[in-house]
């Protein structure tokens, strides 16, 4: 076990959840391993590089994941069929894991007998060799990867991403040929597009991304000591409508035939993605329905009055030269 | 320059503008509604909403980055934060409307608000437009145009709308507490608070909406006939009082001393009513004190009189003055006539004339509160400091003055250690009888012989002329 008064031994966290898989909620383990985190750090919502460690041997990287599993078996009685293992930056950054702890990792994510094992990384770090290997230790591998939008002058200019849509599909293909499956992250609502602006990115670009075989659509949320904490602040920034999210299921679901998926996070509070505070709880947990059912029937007769205001905000943002954010 | 805005009469920094769209004229300031937008029949339309049209009968506005080299009708410009990364310097950008992007920041704080709209307007051509998008609302559209906004929308009435929020020039109300409604719009006299509440959301909200958009066009329409008739400062002082966060950004405008100065007329044709705390820092108190210490010389005379001011103006036509001036008349070739006041401190009777002077009034009981007292007592010291001790002007003062007056003047005496002649005795008023004949005693003993003043109005004309144009030049027209 690693020393629990070295707080940065520790794995950063770790839970238990439930993912659609083989068309019913499937219980899954998440695993955030503290490694030295993120090389890119410069995405303006993202304040998961605070998250990262100091460089660690790869005895203690492994002995993170075995603290994590060892904890979450003792929490949970069933076991999973789903791993997702995070590290607040990139799987295949041997930087941050070395590929011997990768191996290793995924060796004892099949001695748990899981079905499916999710990693994330930047598009940048995803070669062959590095998937390869990996796809031929543990079979049922899904890569991550956060595209965030199709459309490269958002994603450089406003989210600060640092890579093009060519890149994304480089990695992709890589992912894809090596037999692993391909998740890919849109970013709804990145800053400065206003919340119809933002709707239309996000259908748009899960449109260019359908051969993925898992959409997962984050919700853009304010997270603490980043720049969209500052334009947030400032009123220059409000998290997308619960609505908005509801409405992208639904159009994206019209012409996407993979999984599609989102989990709310921070949904009902001003720093993420919220309503008017009266429907918030009941329209958070009809999207988290939907992420492990795929049924768009949870969102049928669900509406609220604030409906009428989010359409109004939809049609009158775009001539603010602005955002409208919540008044107080 | 701009081409096709032109400011036509101003009060403070507020205008009454022409903005030439096509060849329609719209005044400003100017409220735009944004139904209208959405439906393409606004005056002023964003460039992206109008597809490619060469639409020359609407002021299109355009990103920076969009900005055509060529300039042949009016148009407008977004200027975006600091913090956006589009963001470019507003100097490089020629429009005749700016517009002000994220606007929402404003209403972070009064001092964002004061310092971002000022730091605006001093970057922008005098002779353009300032727009500034869903801010304005019937309780914070005076302040708005006052600081220099020409042109708003009722973006914030509607929404507010959507959220059950009844707007009044004094604030919000929640439709959900009114019993009646504080207006007489139509939507108002058509049906009562709680008809209203049984209705379905949509139609509830669009009512809503009809009545904050008409509540937000009756404030700009007094606003306007504000300006129209110079008051808009009075206008304004009494609009804020309904909100701490404007009252303290006027409080925080008044400090822009150089941004108010520049913009606010020598005078007016309308009274400057002194009623709240804030009048005494407007800039026409402030600047009418700046000037009678900096331009103003003093006649070289015996004695320095000073005495209470009037009601009626200019002082000198008051019934108490009148006596005032009958006591001492023969022996006027002697004496300089000060009068001190609130808020405008001191007033040389040679002023009494100029703007403000003539022209101010001031809520009288006898209290004078520590803010006045404050104030009025540095222009006294300011103006004795220069005056007496430095230029050595006068051999005696004479004070006929009671009341608070008296204590600010007895307050000044202390701390510059001078002896003063008081005419008026304990609890005793300025025109009593008593008073008024220790006052010509006092003076007839100081004087001793007897010299009516020749010069006065020379003086008068002289001294308006320095406080117009600048020390010396009373002297350069009239030798």
């Amino acid at each position: 076990m690693p020393n629990k008064n070295n707080l940065m031994s520790l794995p950063t966290n770790f839970w238990a959840e439930r993912d659609f898989f083989d068309g019913r909620a499937a219980r899954s383990f998440v695993v955030v391993l503290r490694t030295t985190g993120c090389r890119w750090r410069r995405c303006t919502m993202c304040g998961y590089w605070q998250e990262s460690g100091t460089p660690q041997p790869p005895e203690a990287l492994v002995k993170q994941f075995e603290f994590a599993i060892h904890k979450l078996k003792g929490r949970c009685a069933e076991s999973p069929e789903i791993l997702k293992i995070y590290t607040s930056g990139s799987f295949f950054d041997d930087d941050e894991l070395p590929s011997a702890v990768r191996l290793e990792i995924l060796k004892k994510a099949a001695e748990l007998g899981v079905q499916k094992v999710v990693v994330e990384s930047r598009p940048e770090f995803i070669t062959p060799e590095r998937v390869g290997e990996c796809v031929e230790r543990f079979a049922g591998l899904e890569v991550a990867i956060g595209l965030e939008t199709s459309d490269d002058f958002v994603r450089e200019k406003f989210i600060n991403k640092g890579f093009s849509f060519k890149d994304f599909l480089r990695a992709a293909k890589v992912v894809k040929s090596e037999e692993a499956c391909l998740r890919t992250y849109l970013l709804m609502k990145p800053p400065f597009l206003t919340e119809h602006a933002a709707l239309e990115d996000v259908v748009r670009s899960a449109r260019a991304v359908t051969f993925s075989d898992v959409l997962s659509l984050n919700l853009c949320n304010v997270q603490r000591n980043t720049f969209l904490e500052k334009l947030w602040w400032e009123r220059h920034y409000r998290p997308p409508w619960l609505w908005s999210a509801v409405e992208a299921l639904k159009r994206i679901k019209e012409f996407y035939e993979g999984v599609l998926i989102s989990d709310p996070v921070g949904a009902g509070s001003q720093r993420g993605a919220h309503n008017c505070g009266r429907c918030d709880k009941k329209v958070a947990a009809a999207i988290r329905r939907f992420s492990v059912t795929q049924d768009l029937n949870v969102f049928a007769e669900m509406t609220c009055d604030c409906v009428e205001q989010w359409l109004k905000i939809l049609e009158l943002e775009e001539f603010v030269f602005g955002v409208i954010t919540d008044h107080d | 320059m701009t081409k096709f805005y032109e400011a036509r009469k101003r009060d403070g920094a507020a205008r009454l503008g022409r903005l030439l769209i096509g060849n329609a004229t719209v005044e400003t300031p100017l409220l735009l509604n944004v139904e209208a937008f959405h439906s393409g029949t606004a005056p002023v339309l964003p460039a992206k909403a109008v597809a490619r049209a060469k639409n020359t009968s609407k002021l299109l506005i355009y990103d920076a980055w969009e900005l055509p080299a060529e300039w042949k009708t009016a148009r407008g410009v977004v200027v975006l934060p600091k913090t956006h990364p589009l963001a470019s310097d507003v100097r490089n950008l020629k429009a005749d409307l700016y517009v002000v992007g994220y606007a929402s920041r404003l209403l972070t704080s009064s001092r964002r608000l004061v310092d971002e709209i000022i730091r605006l307007k001093e970057s922008i051509p005098p002779d353009a437009a300032l727009y500034v998008p869903a801010v304005a609302t019937p309780a914070n559209v005076a302040f708005l145009i006052y600081i220099g906004v020409d042109v708003v929308d009722d973006a914030v009435a509607v929404i507010k709308g959507y959220e059950d929020v009844y707007l009044t020039d004094y604030g919000e109300l929640r439709l959900f507490e009114l019993k009646n409604f504080p207006c007489c719009c139509e939507i108002c006299t058509s049906l009562n608070p709680a008809e209203l509440r049984k209705l379905n959301k949509k139609e509830r909200a669009e009512l809503l909406t009809k009545h904050n958009s008409l509540s937000l066009k009756a404030e700009v329409e007094k606003v306007r006939e504000r300006i129209r008739s110079e008051m808009l400062r009075e206008y304004v002082e009494s609009r804020v009082r309904t909100s701490p966060f404007l009252t303290a950004a006027l409080r925080i405008l008044d400090e822009k001393e150089e941004y108010l100065e520049r913009r606010t007329p020598v005078a007016r044709r309308s009274p400057l009513l002194a009623n709240t705390m804030e009048s005494l820092r407007r800039v026409e108190v402030k600047r009418f004190a700046a000037r009678v210490v900096e331009r103003y010389t003093p006649p070289r005379r015996k004695v320095l009189l000073l005495l209470p001011c009037s009601a009626r103006k200019p002082y000198s036509q008051s019934q108490s003055h009148r006596k005032f001036i009958s006591a001492i008349f023969e022996f006027g070739g002697h004496i300089h006539e000060v009068i001190i006041t609130s808020p405008l401190g001191v007033v040389p009777r040679e002023l009494e004339a100029a703007y403000p002077a003539a022209f101010y009034d001031v809520p009288v009981t006898g209290y004078w509160d520590a803010e006045e007292r404050f104030w009025v007592g540095s222009c006294v010291e300011a103006y004795l400091r220069k005056n007496l001790i430095e230029r050595g002007l006068y051999e005696h003062v004479v004070v006929h003055l009671s009341g608070g007056a008296l204590e600010i003047f007895k307050g000044v005496a202390e701390k510059l250690g001078l002896e003063a002649f008081y005419t008026c005795g304990d609890g005793e008023e300025e025109t009593a009888k008593r008073a008024l004949e220790r006052l010509r005693n006092c003076i007839s003993e100081l004087c001793a012989e007897k010299k009516p003043d020749k010069d006065a109005k020379v003086n008068m004309i002289k001294a308006m002329a320095d406080y117009q144009f600048g020390n010396g030049v009373g002297n350069l027209l009239l030798g």
